[in-house]
């Protein structure tokens, strides 16, 4: 009983910052059916956090595209002499 | 397929030296984004590429050579990680980090009202200015941060494997990752006003 009541005061109180951390989790499944109630249903009372839902969920997106392309769109490159001392250290090891 | 006989005709020197030229910088940037330091890329580059050739016959035809090197390397950078991770300093920051208050919020609550972008996600991504700026924007992140992001939302690991890496929490763990998120979200809102 007393843990109902906890969840309960969980739910209701549930305030924009926590509502919001929540929802920064991925995947979903790693909050507990409370944790997804009270965000659930703090969002529909408040158009701020209703935003904020979506533009994660199309963060989310944007990162699962960003995920599948990072090897050719990564900007950081190897200085020439980064290139050698890959080449001197490889051949140094290949010779051991 | 004959190009694929012609790799494995090379000597293992001429084989690192090809992948130095052909997929070095990707690589370097790849360890560069989550070790954060040139020369611990450095090293996790030329450890995958030891990796690599010693285990050759891992490699299928069917996976791309960039994905498979990707594949160790990652491993490489994790071990990298979890050696960091018994650095007490390093914790501290990281807890420190999560113990802060985002901006956006005052008592809990929204200092100003929050509005939804006004470009979805297929088009943002369409341009390829954008992807540049999302790029860049992850690489802005402060340190601890961009690792947390990388780790899950790029390489997709489980909560509780990246915790296992950096030493942390759970309750730290999803601080951080909405505090990344947050930074990130703000970042892209701007990028649409402009």
């Amino acid at each position: 009983m007393k843990r109902f009541f906890t969840i309960l005061w969980y739910v209701l109180t549930l305030r924009c910052e926590e509502a919001d951390r929540l929802r920064a989790v991925t995947p979903r499944s790693d909050l507990t059916w409370w944790q997804k109630l009270g965000e659930g249903l703090h969002v529909i009372g408040c158009r701020s956090c209703w935003n904020a839902r979506r533009n994660f969920q199309q963060l989310h997106q944007i990162s699962l595209h960003a995920s599948q392309h990072e090897a050719e769109e990564v900007p950081a490159t190897l200085t020439p002499d980064a290139k050698q001392r890959l080449r001197d250290a490889l051949r140094s090891k290949l010779n051991d | 397929m004959a190009e694929q006989d012609d790799n494995l005709s090379q000597s293992p020197a001429e084989q690192a030296e090809r992948w130095i030229n052909e997929h070095g910088d990707a690589l370097f940037g790849f360890a560069l984004r989550r070790l954060g330091k040139a020369e611990d890329a450095e090293d996790a580059v030329q450890e995958t590429l030891l990796g690599a050739l010693q285990s050759q016959a891992g490699f299928r035809e069917e996976a791309a050579e960039r994905t498979w090197l990707i594949g160790i390397l990652r491993h490489k950078i994790f071990d990298a990680l979890r050696k960091r991770s018994s650095e007490q300093a390093r914790l501290e920051r990281i807890r420190e980090q999560a113990g802060e208050t985002a901006e956006c919020f005052q008592g809990g609550y929204w200092r100003e009202r929050h509005n939804q972008w006004s470009h979805s996600a297929e088009n943002l991504m369409a341009s390829q200015e954008f992807r540049a700026f999302f790029q860049q924007s992850i690489d802005e992140l402060p340190d601890t941060l961009r690792l947390v992001y990388c780790l899950r939302e790029l390489d997709g690991l489980d909560s509780e494997t990246i915790c296992e890496i950096l030493g942390v929490s759970q309750t730290n763990l999803w601080t951080l990752m909405h505090r990344a998120k947050i930074q990130l979200r703000e970042k892209v809102a701007q990028w649409q006003e402009e």
